[in-house]
């Protein structure tokens, strides 16, 4: 029978290694893409290695009271944002790539998403958390306030100040509406 | 604008945003816009990933855990955590003193030792962010119970040096006894006027509290040899008093470190 989520958590607890390398399977790829996002292709590879250890090394302290994606993406945006810090960084400075599919992609694509890509460079870490986890992780402003440990409200609010604050940097790129 | 889009609006609220956009150009624009936004964004989901196995991260788990068993001397070579900044009033909270209680010898190499490492630095690193969280955490991980500065005497066979009063401008706010791997120890918190706490802990151990990786630095204060560390713009220090090691965490500054360990130094350590 397939184990729920809340079962090999449980074994992982337990220190079961099996347990957590499923969980590993299961999440890294979201928490690799979230940390392209938060600092770049270049050390995002590190930290999400970095998010693992803190998680397995920590994960008796998941309580189980929310999901533990939502836990883990907790720590991933916290170290993004420590390591933004560390660094001294709010911009990312990144040697960035976006994929071409010659099959499919179209030129404007491929420009749309760099000029957004540039906008996100310039926003703040705390807006740019938020807006990736709504907009490519598909979390529920409870999910996000559970993940930024922030009340929901302030979700929306950032949702807002995200969103128009892009769309003044892809203006100031360039971008058409 | 934002919750409405992403569909966080109660089903009655939604109704009137829907109604109120279909006539007001400017909101249509605005939902027009974010949709373009996560048009945008869609081609963001598919990302490729380096194929960084399990069994590199297995690896890196193991030799944590033997590194954390076994006691490190901090380096300066190694990374400075620098912590979010946080309002004053809740910093001091912190478990660095208690690493330092539970040092005795065989604790070193004991996998309890380790253990505590990792909940102390997890401590450290969350104090800065979640200062009531992270003292929370403490407690929960060492079995705290807040007690009274004579309960603690009775229970731990001398009277911390803490209970001969605290520096001027500072009152006493909640005691704890900390059950550590190795040994119990106190935990005072003090409130400052301005409303800042400080964290005063007292170890009966022969060895000094560990800061983890952080850069520390030695030091005279007060004549009395002291090991400081920053930590988000307050300060923690080490210093021993008599058989003891007394610990305090979120001073403001050097000075207040000073002031307390002239103060607490004028203090004879009862035991």
């Amino acid at each position: 029978m397939q184990e729920s989520v809340a079962e090999i958590v449980a074994a992982a607890q337990r220190g079961d290694r099996s347990a957590q390398q499923q969980l590993y399977e299961l999440s890294h790829q979201n928490i690799y893409r979230l940390m392209v996002r938060m600092v770049g292709e270049q050390d995002a590879d590190d930290l999400t290695q970095q998010v693992f250890m803190h998680a397995f090394s920590k994960i008796d302290q998941f309580s189980g009271r929310a999901q533990f994606s939502t836990w883990l993406y907790r720590l991933a945006v916290n170290e993004s944002l420590q390591h933004l810090r560390r660094s001294k960084r709010t911009e990312m400075s990144v040697t960035e790539y976006e994929l071409a599919d010659p099959a499919t992609d179209h030129g404007e694509v491929v420009q749309q998403r760099d000029l957004l890509r540039q906008a996100m460079e310039k926003l703040e870490p705390e807006l740019r958390s938020t807006f990736l986890l709504r907009e490519v992780e598909d979390l529920s402003y409870k999910e996000i306030a559970e993940a930024l440990e922030i009340p929901e409200g302030t979700v929306g609010s950032r949702m807002n100040r995200a969103r128009r604050e892009l769309k003044q940097h892809l203006l100031a790129l360039g971008w058409e509406l | 604008m934002s919750a409405f889009f992403d569909g966080e609006l109660p089903h009655e609220v939604r109704t009137l945003v829907a109604s109120h956009v279909a006539s007001c150009a400017a909101c249509a624009e605005e939902l027009a816009m974010f949709e373009k936004l996560a048009d945008m964004s869609v081609r963001w989901k598919e990302i490729p990933v380096p194929s960084r196995s399990w069994n590199e991260l297995e690896a890196k788990l193991d030799a944590a855990i033997t590194e954390n068993a076994i006691d490190k001397k901090p380096t300066p070579a190694s990374r400075p955590r620098r912590l979010p900044r946080r309002p004053a009033v809740f910093v001091a909270l912190v478990t660095v003193v208690v690493v330092g209680v539970l040092v005795q010898r065989t604790w070193f190499t004991s996998p309890e030792h380790g253990h505590a490492e990792m909940h102390i630095a997890h401590f450290l690193d969350e104090f800065g962010e979640n200062p009531e969280e992270a003292q929370q955490f403490l407690l929960t991980k060492f079995q705290g119970q807040k007690t009274t500065l004579r309960e603690v005497a009775e229970k731990l066979q001398y009277e911390p040096v803490i209970a001969k009063g605290l520096p001027a401008g500072f009152s006493f706010e909640n005691v704890y006894l900390l059950k550590m791997p190795c040994c119990d120890c106190s935990q005072t918190i003090c409130r400052c006027a301005d409303g800042r706490s400080v964290a005063v802990f007292e170890h009966d151990e022969e060895h000094s509290v560990s800061f983890g990786d952080r850069p520390t630095e030695e030091c005279l204060c007060n004549g009395k040899p002291t090991r400081i560390v920053q930590i988000d713009g307050r300060w923690a220090a080490t210093w021993k008093q008599g058989k003891r090691y007394i610990t305090i965490v979120g001073a403001q500054d050097r000075e207040e470190v000073e002031r307390f360990v002239k103060h607490l130094s004028g203090s004879k350590p009862s035991g």
